[in-house]
């Protein structure tokens, strides 16, 4: 196997693709963090705008962790 | 002429920065002297009436957060919001989007960072600040340090990376669905990634902002 350059083309093209499964972990947090913000509606129904603002807050947050894959699969496919 | 060549010499996200901050500016003064010349017992309308309840409303959230120094730091953040708001929504007028760029995107983070470190430093005393980076146990000091910069480091890289991915997808859509035409589009992808995301980041650049330079001066 000799290493030319479709190689490592190649091979930054299978590393961009794995590191799209960070997303995996933030979407699953996300959805519990909304199941749990509508579980605490059903409790108390006036307090809907904070809650909702602090669901969002939360969720923006936790969105970043997802995005530092973006940013590697981004940088693996047009800078290699 | 010599401006013109370096105008057009620019990146695009570059051109639609400026071309965003020469609007607000102007914007800005023109409401600033409707409002001046309102008298207290007069009930403005239409954009000053607007302009009035935004600023109340972005007032109202500070006032939660500052105890002491709120009137110092309102207007710097109040600029920030509304230049990221504006700034967000820019393909819905033509423009790229600034935020698409990793140079601005790096360059909020590094604003960011310098306003609370300096602020810090200025408001409370050199020895005490430190002191404070040392709270629990003096070996806690480089961990402190690593968050204080990996903070406003993902709150600029958060911005960039939703904004590109947006203008990405834009592209690709776009690109699919050209045969029918400009809707498909435009109608799923704008609303979407431009306004609803672009705005969610925009407040939550301020939140955050709030809380960590409150965190850093409000004793």
């Amino acid at each position: 196997m000799e290493f030319t350059e479709f190689f490592a083309q190649g091979m930054a093209y299978l590393g961009a693709a794995l590191a799209v499964f960070t997303g995996f972990g933030s979407g699953i947090g996300q959805g519990y963090v909304a199941g749990k913000a509508v579980e605490a509606i059903g409790r108390q129904p006036e307090a809907t705008s904070s809650i909702r603002t602090v669901m969002i807050t939360g969720q923006a947050v936790a969105e970043t962790t997802g995005l530092y894959g973006l940013i590697v699969a981004i940088i693996l496919i047009f800078a290699t | 002429m010599a401006i013109i060549e370096f105008y057009v010499g620019l990146s695009a996200s570059l051109k639609a920065s400026l071309v965003i901050i020469g609007a607000l500016m102007l914007g800005m003064v023109i409401i600033g002297q409707k409002v001046k010349k309102l008298e207290y017992t007069d009930v403005p309308s239409g954009i000053v009436l607007l302009s009035v309840q935004f600023v109340e409303l972005v007032n109202n959230m500070m006032h939660d957060f500052f105890k002491k120094y709120w009137k110092q730091f309102t207007p710097f953040m109040f600029t920030i919001f509304v230049y990221l708001i504006f700034a967000n929504t820019a393909s819905l007028w033509g423009l790229t989007t600034p935020m698409s760029n990793i140079s601005i995107a790096i360059s909020f983070s590094v604003l960011a960072f310098s306003t609370i470190q300096l602020s810090a430093l200025v408001i409370k005393n050199p020895i005490r600040r430190t002191k404070e980076l040392m709270d629990p146990h003096p070996l806690f000091l480089p961990i402190n340090l690593i968050g204080e910069i990996s903070t406003p480091f993902a709150m600029g890289l958060r911005l960039f990376g939703n904004l590109l991915s947006g203008a990405i997808i834009g592209l690709i859509v776009y690109g699919l669905t050209s045969w029918a035409g400009i809707l498909p589009g435009a109608l799923i992808i704008h609303p979407i990634f431009d306004v609803f995301f672009g705005i969610i980041q925009a407040y939550v650049f301020l939140i955050l902002l709030t809380i960590f330079l409150s965190m850093a001066i409000e004793e």
